[in-house]
């Protein structure tokens, strides 16, 4: 193409010298004498050549990489402002990228099972109460498998069927599944080696095993001859039947082996032991309103069939929801993640205006290069064109380094994230990850370069070539108009910021009513196997305690079913035998032995605390807390009164004590008061051990274990604490919600005003005429000064006045995420409005004083 | 030689159209008419035509094709398209204004 140019551009000029020459030979001329006369007029051949070629508009590719190349030449000649430029595309290229992935990884990268849009979660729903969502029960599943037409089949897990594998090495925890025979079809995956269990297993609660790949690999050293091999788990011989693919870690990571769910005919109940995770895979062309209605009919039926305890008040009846599977996954991060995109999102944009406005005042520099581009002949597309294309160089900085700087956060971060953050595992550095990258960085510079090419377009020649340095009116204004958006975008930056400051502050003046200094904490599950009695059970809880109240250092210590805050519970109705028209009362059921509430720090109110002779046989004590007494009982004393579990073969329990309410499942939601029994007298398998210690706990931790394993050599401790560190696990999402907002804050603060002190810099170094003028005609500095900070003041009101505007719906849409503070905080409020002109104005004293400095002489000479 | 003008810059563009108007020409030719029409007057290098023809060629103004002069050189010949004519008149009108604008401005005042 360019060849052909070239040879044609030849051909042309040569026959422009034939015709001149053969017309000065008719003239009379010699042919030598005509030739060189040709020559002459021609002119500089080199120099029509180059400037011929010049115009030859370089085709697609070749045309935008000569651009580029150019604009490259020029940010080298410009490296400070390159510079900045650049980091600042780097830093919003790279968060963004970086908080893109985590948001991909957790709510978009789909499940990895074939197919796995068609995979849903059924629930429970009771509408109007507090129970918006809850699991299914055994008698659900039956009935929703058997009714139902919208599902290929629906399989049933029950989550919290932990192990105890002893045997070879170490005894420990394994975190593990029941599952009806039928999940593996509906998840559509086949055994790595093996087989999974059948329907038949499943009734007969045979003892055999599924393993993870994982836990194959760690604990068995990845045995080809598994298959077959009994391994002791809670004291019974399991027959390990397959080993499952790699990517399958059903429901999360942390499940490391699956058996067959049995329902014994008692679980199968109405109303009862809401225990299970429903899965099911659509069938094709099924989509999820359609099984939500087919599912509403059957609860309605249900609900008729069991008035009992399906029917709610005010004609309403237990719902089923149906839910697309990945999103009840998402669900507990979602409105964070959202969040956290929108704050990075406007991070960005107001990078992208940063880099408008120095583009815009780079235009003006160039103001004449660009106006004699235009007498030249140059088109205001071209120009566009050209602008556009000389900022590519930068957003290809912008790219790899923010490519380069996500990858080290996400490298580092991850760690970070709490670890109750559900799908870390697909969190990642993949292709779509990528993508965003380089779309992300393309899209903001070409945002940000249109409105500089816009105004480039418009340059009048004529006006340009005459002022040699004014600039075009228009591009202040545009320069004003992104310095207010910026302002506005950080003030709502910095109330969101602010809310989540206060929130934490609040959350952390919280009083969860149990003491979190000095307390080492850790879990052990017992192997029925091993003690088949509660009796036993409870005996050997007394053992480890009394061992562990031998060691120095231990001030107290006790074993409760349920650790407060550590993200499990066991909760359920109770009924006061005193009340009987009150309905049964939601609260935590806990069994906890003597020394339990001396290592927890949590008080005793009225009567007394359980003793060493509360036996099995002696008579039936419990304790309630101070808010079940208040709601209860009012002021009257409730020591002596009796409450039971609330179904009706369960034994009456008299109240001999009342202790402090505390928060178990979070500081953030008081859910419901506690009730407690002795261990001795409802036992529980699996407990905490709690132990309050005089110095650091940590300290204690290997001393403690070491009297476990001496009491037996075979008992698994998992989770093992200080409650520090429950209390810091609790608190980690909202921790890191508030550094990365506040961040986000302060990083626009300073871009932001970057942005400022641009614009109020160079339009004060462009009134230096009339600033001169004005002192020679008499006006003080202060006079002076006041213009140039009056203008850097205008711009920051307007900014302040639209982002208290747009504050009030963020803070809205923030609303289920804060905690001890409203929406519209009045606080939060005045915070960016406080902050900004303070920093603005810091900002613009420089161009201030600079501007005072106009030398009236200089600046009217220079005119 | 002292009174000889130079082409005033973005003029050149207008007279190159303008010449085209009378119908396809190589780029000596044009040289040759703008020189005649300007009784010599307007003084071009001849070479400084052709960046202003290709520039015109691809702004889709002219366009060009080869072909033989009545002395069987083979030469390049430009002629103009439909956007070149309307460019033309309305540079001419634009032109025209100037002219009128700039000698009003220069007329000795009353």
């Amino acid at each position: 193409m360019r060849e052909q140019e070239e040879r044609e551009l030849e051909e042309e000029l040569s026959a422009h010298l034939a015709i001149e020459t053969r017309q000065r030979i008719e003239r009379g001329q010699s042919a030598d004498a005509a030739e060189t006369g040709a020559r002459l007029v021609l002119g500089n051949l080199g120099k029509i050549r180059e400037e011929t070629r010049e115009t030859w508009g370089w085709t697609g590719m070749e045309a935008i990489l000569n651009d580029i190349w150019y604009g490259w030449r020029v940010m080298r000649k410009a490296p400070v402002w390159t510079s900045v430029v650049a980091l600042t595309l780097v830093l919003g290229i790279g968060l963004s990228t970086a908080i893109f992935s985590v948001v991909y990884g957790v709510m978009l990268n789909p499940l990895p099972y074939p197919e796995p849009g068609r995979l849903i979660t059924l629930w429970n729903s009771a509408p109007g109460g507090v129970y918006q969502r809850f699991n299914a029960n055994a008698l659900n599943w039956t009935v929703w498998r058997a009714r139902s037409h919208s599902f290929e089949d629906i399989a049933l897990v029950r989550l919290i069927a932990n192990y105890n594998l002893t045997g070879d090495g170490k005894p420990e925890r394994l975190q593990a599944a029941r599952t009806s025979w039928n999940l593996p079809h509906v998840l559509r995956v086949e055994p790595l080696m093996g087989r999974v269990f059948t329907e038949k297993e499943q009734n007969s609660d045979a003892h055999v095993a599924v393993l993870s790949y994982y836990l194959w690999q760690r604990r068995f050293g990845g045995d080809p001859n598994i298959l077959g091999r009994k391994i002791p788990l809670n004291g019974a011989a399991y027959e390990v039947i397959g080993v499952m693919p790699a990517n399958y870690r059903f429901p999360t990571p942390q499940f490391e082996l699956w058996t067959p769910l049995y329902l014994p005919p008692d679980e199968i109940q109405p109303g009862l032991n809401y225990n299970y995770m429903a899965v099911g895979r659509l069938k094709t062309g099924v989509t999820v309103p359609q099984a939500q209605a087919e599912m509403s009919g059957i609860m309605r039926q249900f609900a008729q069939e069991h008035p009992q305890t399906n029917r709610l008040s005010k004609g309403k009846f237990v719902e089923a929801i149906v839910e697309p599977l990945l999103d009840g996954y998402t669900l507990p991060v979602r409105g964070a993640l959202w969040v956290l995109l929108a704050a990075v999102g406007c991070l960005l944009l107001i990078g992208c205006f940063n880099l408008s406005i120095l583009l815009l005042a780079r235009a003006s520099s160039r103001a004449k290069e660009i106006a004699v581009r235009a007498a030249l002949g140059a088109s205001g597309g071209r120009l566009r064109r050209q602008m556009l294309a000389e900022v590519i160089p930068l957003s290809i900085l912008g790219a790899i380094g923010g490519i380069a700087l996500a990858w080290l956060l996400l490298k580092s971060a991850v760690q970070l994230l709490p670890a109750t953050m559900p799908r870390i595992e697909s969190i990642g550095f993949n292709v779509p990850v990528l993508v965003f990258a380089i779309a992300i960085s393309l899209l903001v510079v070409i945002v940000a370069a249109l409105l500089p090419a816009r105004v480039a377009g418009r340059t009048q020649m004529a006006g340009t070539m005459q002022h040699s340095s004014r600039s075009v009116a228009g591009r202040t204004r545009a320069r004003s108009l992104l310095v207010t958006a910026q302002v506005a975008i950080t003030v709502v930056l910095l109330f969101g910021g602010a809310l989540f400051v206060r929130s934490l502050s609040a959350v952390l003046k919280v009083n969860p009513g149990f003491t979190t200094q000095g307390v080492l904490t850790m879990h052990l599950a017992v192997t029925r196997a091993k003690h088949p009695q509660d009796r036993q059970v409870a005996e050997f809880y007394e053992r480890i305690l009394e061992r562990v109240r031998s060691l120095s250092g231990v001030v107290a210590a006790g074993f409760v079913n349920r650790l407060p805050l550590s993200g499990v519970s066991q909760t359920g109705g109770v009924n006061i035998e005193e009340r009987p028209e009150m309905q049964s009362l939601d609260t935590d059921w806990r069994s906890a032995t003597p020394g339990y509430f001396e290592a927890a720090g949590i008080p005793l109110k009225r009567g007394r605390l359980f003793s060493s002779y509360d036996r099995p046989d002696s008579p039936l004590v419990g304790l309630i807390d101070d808010q079940l007494a208040h709601k209860v009982f009012g002021d009257a004393d409730p020591i002596g009164k009796r409450f039971r579990i609330a179904i009706a073969d369960q034994p009456w329990v008299e109240i001999i004590g009342v202790v402090g309410h505390i928060l178990n499942d979070t500081l953030e939601k008081d859910v419901r008061p506690q009730v407690y029994w002795p261990e001795t007298q409802r036992t529980q398998d699996r407990a905490a051990l709690v132990v309050r210690t005089m110095a650091r706990p940590e300290t204690l931790t290997a001393a403690v274990m070491e009297q476990i394993r001496k009491e037996d050599p075979d008992q698994p401790v998992y989770d093992v604490r200080s409650m520090q560190e429950w209390m810091s696990q609790t608190l980690s999402t909202r921790n890191l919600m508030t550094q990365v907002v506040t961040f986000f804050g302060a990083a626009s603060l300073v871009l932001a005003v970057l942005g400022l002190y641009g614009v109020v810099s160079y339009t004060a170094g462009q009134r230096m005429r009339e600033f001169g003028i004005r002192m020679a005609l008499g006006a003080g500095l202060g006079h002076v000064r006041r213009l140039v900070l009056g203008q850097a003041g205008r711009l920051v009101v307007c900014g302040c006045a639209l982002g208290l505007a747009l504050a009030w719906p963020a803070g809205r849409a923030l609303r289920s995420l804060l905690y001890g503070v409203t929406s519209s905080d009045g606080v939060a409020m005045i915070v960016a409005p406080v902050v900004l002109p303070v920093v603005a104005l810091l900002a613009s004293l420089g161009p201030a004083r600079r501007a005072t400095r106009a030398d009236p002489a200089s600046t009217l000479r220079a005119e | 030689m002292a009174d000889k003008l130079e082409v005033l810059q973005g003029t050149l563009d207008l007279l190159i159209l303008r010449t085209l108007q009378w119908g396809p020409q190589h780029g000596h030719g044009i040289g040759q008419a703008i020189r005649t029409k300007s009784d010599d007057l307007l003084q071009l290098e001849h070479g400084s035509l052709y960046p202003a023809l290709h520039r015109l060629r691809r702004d889709a103004l002219i366009e060009s094709e080869w072909g033989m002069t009545e002395n069987k050189q083979r030469a390049k010949f430009y002629r103009l398209t439909r956007a070149g004519k309307k460019r033309l008149v309305a540079e001419e009108s634009k032109w025209k204004l100037f002219v009128k604008t700039v000698a009003k401005v220069l007329r000795p005042q009353e």
